[in-house]
């Protein structure tokens, strides 16, 4: 009988289970390999919600803090490991706006820029694609979905300072986020399936040690 | 099903963390009984992290490896100005 085949995204969803094994077990090297995957694109969302080179540096060091401390407790059903570093990097940048002063500025002046940054030319091929991907489905997403959406996502605010940017009463608000997200789980369905969403693929010699700034 | 409708949406809403309690409450006893949307819980999280990646391009320092791998080796120095405790370390940020 022949063997099932592996989606995509579960191929990558073992390799990166395997990453992570291999991190519990104090290999040095896998730490290396998953900075090399992932810090890129983790800096990149911490400085889109903290809008602070120094932030952003911090967010991404405790972020592979908490994953040497807590690899080994990474459950893979649960979750991809995309889905775990994302979500941990924003919440640390998150907290990190909450603590500062100026999150009456931010309130009042969230500007979230998504022109294409100049060097976006210079990303590996798979993270353009990835990301093309995405922002074709997020253009289906009506302007209002989107920009709550986004606002909710990248803005550092709580659903409640969302509401306020967005002038609506906090349940349409909610209501208008969680559609749009849900919009935006239907538009990348079949992609999310087939290209492993979240997860960056585990091997090749892809380079993401930063340059300047 | 237009209970169920309601439910993902709250779904949705657990993976923004905006949840009351009493959204809270309906999301754990239905999940509790609910396949699809354990699933689909596990498919917002990788649709966010969609979502991370497109923040614009912003390469991290050079220096921010070799903090980050010194800094997992001594987990109790070197750390971060996010309010943790023990030796700052080398300054590597840029004036703000």
């Amino acid at each position: 009988m022949p063997e099932p085949t592996l989606s995509q995204a579960d191929e990558r969803r073992a390799e990166e289970a395997a990453l992570l094994a291999r991190i519990a077990a104090r290999d040095e090297r896998a730490v290396e390999d998953l900075y090399r995957l992932y810090s890129g694109p983790l800096y990149a969302l911490a400085y889109q919600v903290t809008r602070s080179e120094r932030f952003a540096q911090d967010v991404v060091q405790e972020v592979f803090i908490a994953v040497w401390r807590d690899a080994g407790r990474f459950d893979s059903a649960r979750g991809s490991v995309g889905a775990w570093l994302f979500s941990f990097a924003r919440h640390k940048a998150i907290d990190v706006v909450r603590r500062e002063a100026n999150v009456r500025k931010r309130t009042a002046d969230v500007d979230l820029e998504f022109e294409e940054a100049p060097d976006d030319v210079h990303d590996e091929a798979w993270l353009r694609v990835r990301r093309e991907t995405v922002r074709a489905a997020i253009v289906q997403l009506s302007d209002i979905q989107r920009e709550a959406l986004e606002l909710a996502f990248f803005g550092g605010l709580t659903h409640v300072e969302v509401a306020e940017r967005l002038g609506l009463p906090l349940g349409t608000a909610k209501t208008r986020i969680r559609s749009a997200l849900l919009k935006l789980r239907d538009l990348l369905g079949e992609s999310l399936a087939d290209t492993g969403a979240g997860e960056l693929p585990a091997g090749g010699d892809r380079d993401v040690t930063g340059i300047e700034t | 099903m237009k209970e169920h409708a309601a439910l993902r949406e709250l779904a949705a809403g657990a993976a923004l963390d905006d949840l009351d309690p009493l959204e809270r409450r309906l999301l754990d006893v239905h999940r509790a009984r609910c396949a699809a949307c354990r699933v689909l819980e596990r498919e917002f999280g990788d649709v966010l992290a969609n979502l991370g990646l497109t923040a614009p391009t912003r390469r991290p320092p050079v220096e921010l490896r070799e903090r980050v791998l010194r800094a997992i080796k001594e987990p109790d120095r070197g750390v971060t100005s996010m309010g943790m405790a023990g030796d700052p370390g080398p300054e590597v940020s840029f004036s703000e």
